[in-house]
């Protein structure tokens, strides 16, 4: 049988999970070659809304959690096709064109162009998922001191800190902005006129008529369907796997970066007092042992032994 | 961004078959097999030198030569002349295509072989002088030695236009002139001449049609290029830039 008891409501534990919330953040880039195309993406991610659950089963859903990605900014680098004049036939036969014209490019080279979107706040995930709750001791934090006295009076005692654990984690597109659908024409604008700038009017006129449509060229390149979210989407959580990175993060920081709260081991069961008689009296500290946590409906249950 | 625009093609105004540039090419019909020697030149100077095989029955039966390819291996220090086949189909002529895909241009070609010869300054009656006119205006097209012109209106190509196919033109080059003496294209389409009475055909940029208004440059140091302004005391011994003469 325990020696001690405490409980702490669901609402405590919410609040608690809001400062855990509030406090995440990290900003990750990457790179991907994807053949036809490269991608190149900055993301800061913060957290957002969400709420936990206390089950009877000794797990807490964690339930709609906002993933923010701001800020976001994407680079998208393609090689547009050769741009080209001639290649007509001159001399036509009834088996087919004895004599085509040379073709002679614009360019050297396949113009090779970069452009760069915001998408910051146009993306929309939710994190839901089931955890669990855990003690973790951590005994170096009192290393280095003479004695557990000293280690609290220096608030470097070993600890026991209460992790939310996440047992599997769901992430969900939510929505993709509508607006995306005009970044998208603006990345592909930008993209033409980074190539075609130097060129004088007559010469965009032709080039854009030669390459049949470069809106469709570049959509087919990038390989844009009808659904831009849709493709968003997967350029994120396939292409770029995004998406199960920030699971991971958001995972990892629950379970093992922020604590929900943590308590001293030796407990201070009763504080130093000052005495006008004689010498201070020091804190009188219990050992924790084998401490338990439950989950409820309603209350988190801490169990301990309390040992000399 | 590794990106060079050849400014050869954005600059081509004048298109001469005894003088071979961008955007121009001529087809020499070979008709006879045999060994062949060429040469290069740009004005008086040899400026590069080639072999060719014409054989009978083969698969390829155009070869195209880039001269200022050619040009610049030989400027490059290649000594050996490089060496080319092409193979005429049954009743067909090989056709020996040269063209210049960027640079100044100018150059001429000479072939000389046992039984036949050629020399893009006079062209012959089977071969074929082309053009491609990128830049909307009007051209002049001139014959030599016979003096007769023509004119060929070129119709800017909207942006909009997606897809288009450039078509050729085909016009004949006789003793009377050209026909059709004017045509109306339409911008990267072709213009091919079929030199029947020999000589040379030159095409050139008469009238270009005035460009759409260029946005105004940014100026990223308005200091730097300040005149007006100079600080009080400070003189100036020379003139900044030339101020045109004003007609009188």
């Amino acid at each position: 049988m325990a020696d001690l008891q405490l409980a702490i409501s669901e609402a405590v534990v919410r609040k608690l999970f809001v400062t855990a919330r509030d406090n995440f953040a990290f900003s990750h880039s990457d790179s991907v070659d994807l053949g036809p195309f490269t991608v190149s993406y900055s993301a800061g991610v913060k957290l957002k809304n969400g709420d936990i659950d206390f089950q009877s089963n000794n797990t807490v859903l964690l339930k709609e959690l906002d993933i923010v990605y701001d800020p976001l900014s994407v680079t998208f680098g393609l090689d547009i096709p050769r741009v080209c004049v001639g290649g007509f036939c001159i001399i036509p036969t009834p088996f087919g064109c004895a004599l085509r014209a040379p073709r002679v490019c614009f360019f050297e080279d396949d113009p090779d162009v970069a452009a760069t979107i915001n998408l910051s706040g146009i993306i929309t995930t939710e994190i839901s998922g089931t955890c669990g709750m855990t003690l973790r001791f951590v005994p170096e934090a009192g290393a280095g001191t003479p004695d557990p006295w000293t280690a609290l009076a220096n608030g470097v005692s070993n600890e026991w800190r209460l992790h939310l654990v996440p047992g599997w984690l769901d992430i969900d597109l939510i929505d993709v902005a509508d607006t995306v659908g005009n970044l998208i024409d603006q990345l592909i604008d930008a993209l033409v006129d980074d190539v075609l700038s130097p060129l004088p009017g007559w010469a965009r006129g032709i080039v854009k008529a030669i390459l049949h449509g470069v809106t469709s060229i570049i959509r087919t390149i990038l390989d844009i369907g009808d659904d831009i979210g849709e493709w968003l989407s997967n350029l994120f959580n396939v292409s770029l796997d995004l998406f199960s990175f920030v699971v991971d993060e958001v995972a990892k920081y629950f379970a093992d970066k922020f604590a929900l709260f943590a308590f001293p081991d030796p407990y201070p069961m009763l504080p130093a007092e000052t005495s006008v008689l004689g010498p201070p009296l020091v804190p009188v500290l219990i050992n924790i042992v084998q401490p338990a946590i439950t989950v409820t409906d309603t209350e988190l249950v801490l169990e301990t032994s309390l040992g000399a | 961004m590794a990106l060079r625009i050849k400014q050869s093609i954005i600059n081509a105004t004048e298109f001469r078959s005894d003088g071979l540039g961008v955007l121009a090419s001529i087809a020499w019909a070979a008709e006879t097999v045999g060994r062949y020697r060429g040469t290069v030149r740009r004005g008086d100077a040899a400026v590069a030198s080639f072999e060719l095989e014409v054989d009978k029955g083969g698969a390829a039966s155009q070869l195209d030569i880039d001269l200022n390819d050619l040009a610049g291996a030989s400027l490059g220090g290649a000594r050996a002349a490089r060496r080319f086949q092409v193979a005429s189909a049954e009743g067909q002529p090989a056709y020996v295509q040269f063209f210049v895909s960027d640079g100044p241009g100018g150059y001429q070609v000479v072939i000389e072989g046992a039984k036949a010869n050629f020399d893009s300054r006079s062209l012959g009656p089977r071969d074929v002088f082309t053009t491609v006119l990128v830049r909307p205006g009007l051209y002049t097209m001139e014959h030599k030695p016979s003096g007769a012109k023509g004119e060929i209106a070129v119709e800017r190509l909207e942006q909009s236009e997606k897809g288009y196919e450039p078509k050729a033109h085909q016009v004949r080059v006789t003793a009377r002139g050209f026909d059709p003496p004017r045509l109306a294209i339409r911008g990267a389409d072709g213009v091919v001449f079929a030199v029947e009475g020999g000589g040379a055909v030159r095409v050139r940029l008469a009238k270009p049609e005035p460009d759409e208004k260029q946005p105004p440059r940014r100026r990223l140091y308005p200091e730097a290029l300040r005149i007006k302004g100079r600080a009080a005391g400070e003189t100036s011994s020379k003139p900044v830039g030339k101020r045109p003469a004003k007609p009188r």
